[in-house]
């Protein structure tokens, strides 16, 4: 009886956590907004209003685009304008190709959801299971190297890396090349009648088509971006991963295991690495981030044609709008992945939505 | 040993001295960052922010020597004639680089070595109440007696530290590198405009030359000399790093205090507004930011420092507002607020001195990481102008020259390949500084 009343109290307790952090990210995403809406303010106003503009010299356009889109309002009231724009009719203006960005940002989206799908699981389990490893064989050979791993990810530009990869692997041995896919499989797609775009990623589509030699290929385009996102972003799970295990292996319940006669390898595994593994999860948030960014980097590198190569070409040509629509987008993405990280947190360590 | 010492008038004439010096410099620096230098140099192409950064760099010094001269204590003491030998070198030895516009520091160093003789001779009577030489000396041991016990335990961390070495070593050989650019690659005048942080040109042909006696680097696309450019890029690297972390210190700290001690509203509105910046990943705000910045006129390397202090202030005020809730409750505030220090007093003498290490150690270990940052932007193209001695840039512009020649794919490594190293190496060098710097200094990790 007792039992259960208290499995129900924690339950509640979840329950009301989640809608706590729910709420408490309302705030946040409308101050993003804000501010991204501030920063823009510093613009003249015919620079916004070309932001709406298919073709800046046509007469006439900016002074339409300013009447339609309430830029001669006072500034709280264009908030609102701006709000609705992008809420309600999802109108983040057009890029300098006068092609929508949102649009535009849609159909690079695959590319970049391609990169993140093989790149994330990769740097989870190289993270987590390097840490783990350099934590329970301290000042060994694992140790050391794990260790020179993660201060190279920490210091080693990630453009540079994808440079000296493509040297090698692209240049030199002509393994792996740039780009998301190859001539004759980008022909393919576009041009045969039974190719069928179920998701839009190349790895799935060419195995649901049957078509596995443009899987190959897709992948051989994905292996160094791949890369160079796993070995930069796992560098700070692994110290996390690693100082936590210590820090386990430090604890009673280990000496505990080790005098009632078990292995090393059951104390391991069995005893520190679950506790080890939950500091771990409170910094995948900050991985998203680290994703972000990587992205934007690397699929300028590799020339990718994701979302991250269009706003870094946009921001090199001044572009704004979809810098800003990036940008938005980033925020709430990361926002959101934060929320989940929060969920996920409480949800395996109940110390923390009873606390 | 005497507690309470009555502070001798000459200390206090010094002090004024010592505090008018540096007020007149700090003035004289800032006017010139802003006007210009009015003086002609020896090296016409040595840039006025250099020379204005060193004079503001001798205010600051001189600023510390009149604040340890009217502590009146023995250490005090030390610290002044240390810091006034330094003031005396640095100000014989500029007039060899910056000619006649030494004349600012002239009456400075007479001064300066005014101060240093009384506080040197024989005999302080004038100021320090009758007491010799040797007396100062016994009086600092004992005072200094439990800080050298510290510093001897530091010291025993270091050598236990490899990397620490390691990274100090490769910052200061950054350091001599940025010092000596002006000898190591002397600036031209023709090609560069009489800025010597614009790389020189040599020809106008598109295809990069591998390594020369004339071209010890090789040259990059557009004939820009590689080795120039990876030498004063130590120069700019070091602009970006210190002036970006200045900023972010700065902001951070006032964001900080402001929040942590007071409290209640402003506390919670400033700390909503640190959730929101950091509601976005760091470098995609900052390309944001830049690209907002550049259309209303500034300067794109001024845009590029600006984003990245707008960005990275919030960890700094969110750690100072942590050190500062966690130091507001100890017993030596409750103590110096119920003798009636006023809160500035408690801010910066009882405070600031007791948080400062983590934050001091987070500066140090996010240098590396705002190196990368610019370098990045740079590498997407919203770096500094095109030109400059900037490692972001040569090696996005080397991107283009990945491929060498069907013969030889690797033709172009040094491209790429040299400015990659100096950005990597000059990031680790900060990385393992910081790193060890953290083990040694913070107090919670010290003695484990």
């Amino acid at each position: 009886m007792f039992k259960i009343n208290l499995l129900m109290l924690t339950d509640m307790g979840l329950k009301t956590y989640i809608l706590r952090r729910f709420i408490l990210a309302i705030p946040v995403l409308l101050g993003s907004a804000i501010l991204v809406f501030a920063v823009v303010q510093f613009l003249p106003m015919g620079m916004r209003a070309s932001m709406y503009v298919t073709d800046k010299h046509k007469p006439g356009m900016i002074e339409l685009a300013i009447k339609e889109h309430g830029l001669d309002q006072p500034v709280y009231v264009q908030f609102f304008y701006w709000l609705a724009d992008i809420i309600v009719r999802q109108d983040f203006g057009y890029d300098r190709n006068a092609e929508p960005v949102l649009s535009a940002i849609l159909s690079r989206l695959p590319a970049t959801f391609e990169i993140v799908m093989w790149a994330s699981p990769l740097i989870i389990f190289v993270g987590l299971s390097l840490g783990v490893l350099s934590g329970a064989n301290k000042d060994k050979l694992v140790d050391h190297g794990s260790r020179v791993l993660a201060i190279m990810g920490t210091s080693l530009p990630s453009f540079f890396f994808g440079i000296v990869l493509l040297s090698i692997f692209f240049a030199g041995l002509r393994w792996f090349p740039p780009q998301r896919i190859g001539q004759e499989a980008s022909m393919y797609i576009h041009l045969s009648t039974t190719w069928v775009s179920y998701t839009k990623l190349y790895t799935i589509d060419s195995l649901l088509n049957g078509e596995y030699w443009i899987f190959i290929d897709a992948i051989r385009h994905l292996v160094l971006p791949v890369t160079v996102l796993t070995l930069l972003n796992s560098a700070l799970l692994v110290r996390v991963t690693r100082s936590s295990m210590l820090e386990a292996l430090g604890k009673g319940y280990i000496t505990a295991a080790r005098a009632k006669g078990l292995s090393e390898k059951e104390v391991v595994n069995k005893h520190a690495r679950r506790n080890a593994l939950i500091p771990a999860v409170t910094i995948s948030g900050l991985l998203v981030a680290g994703l972000l960014t990587g992205v934007t980097i690397t699929e300028t590198v590799f020339n990718f044609g994701g979302i991250g190569q269009y706003a870094a070409e946009s921001a090199r040509a001044i572009d704004i709008a979809p810098v800003i629509a990036y940008t938005l987008l980033s925020a709430v993405v990361f926002v959101i992945s934060n929320l989940i990280v929060d969920i996920l947190y409480a949800w395996i360590d109940p110390r923390i939505r009873l606390g | 040993m005497k507690m309470q010492r009555e502070r001798p008038l000459g200390l206090t004439f010094l002090t004024v001295l010592e505090a008018v010096i540096s007020i007149m410099e700090l003035n004289i620096g800032i006017l010139m960052l802003v006007l210009g230098n009015p003086l002609p140099t020896v090296f016409p192409s040595l840039d006025v922010g250099f020379i204005s950064t060193v004079t503001i760099a001798l205010g600051i010094l001189d600023l510390i020597i009149a604040y340890y001269l009217w502590t009146g204590q023995a250490f005090g003491w030390m610290v002044s004639v240390a810091f006034l030998a330094i003031d005396v070198i640095a100000r014989i030895t500029l007039p060899l680089v910056y000619g006649t516009a030494w004349i600012v520091f002239a009456v400075c160093l007479e001064l300066d070595i005014i101060i240093l003789y009384h506080l040197t001779k024989p005999s302080i009577t004038l100021f320090f109440g009758g007491e010799t030489v040797r007396e100062v000396f016994e009086r600092f041991r004992i005072e200094m007696e439990p800080r050298m016990k510290e510093l001897r335990f530091t010291m025993k961390l270091v050598r236990k530290s490899p990397l620490s070495i390691v990274g100090a070593a490769m910052i200061l050989f950054f350091a001599i590198i940025a010092l000596a650019a002006p000898i190591l690659a002397p600036p031209g005048d023709i090609s560069q405009g009489g800025n010597p942080y614009m790389m020189p040109k040599d020809g106008i042909l598109l295809v990069p030359k591998p390594p020369s006696p004339k071209h010890p680097f090789g040259t990059m696309e557009g004939q820009y000399d590689i080795y120039y450019g990876c030498i004063w890029g130590v120069r700019t690297a070091f602009r970006i790093g210190l002036y970006v972390e200045a900023g972010g210190l700065a902001i951070g700290l006032i964001i900080g205090i402001l929040a942590a001690y007071y409290g209640g509203w402003i506390d919670e509105i400033l700390m909503r507004f640190t959730d929101v910046i950091l509601a976005f990943p760091g470098l995609i705000l900052c390309m944001a930011f830049v690209v907002i910045l550049i259309p209303m006129g500034m300067a794109r390397l001024d845009a590029v420092m600006l984003a990245i202090v707008l960005v990275g202030w919030p960890s700094y005020s969110r750690v100072i507002r942590g050190e500062i809730l966690r130091i507001k409750n100890e017993d030596y505030v409750e103590a110096a607020k119920s003798v009636g220090c006023s809160d500035l007093r408690i801010i910066v003498n009882h405070i600031l001195p007791n948080s400062i290490y983590p934050i001091l150690i987070m500066s140090t270990l996010s240098i590396g990481t705002t190196i990368l940052f610019a370098a990045a932007l740079s590498f997407l193209g919203l770096g500094a102008d095109p030109g400059t001695a900037d490692w972001g840039w040569i090696i996005a512009l080397s991107r283009n020259w990945i491929y060498g020649s069907p013969a030889n794919p690797y033709a172009n490594w040094y491209t790429f390949m040299i400015p990659g190293v100096f950005v990597s190496m000059f990031v680790l060098g900060w990385n393992l500084l910081g790193d060890a710097l953290r083990d040694i200094l913070d107090p919670t990790l010290r003695r484990k």
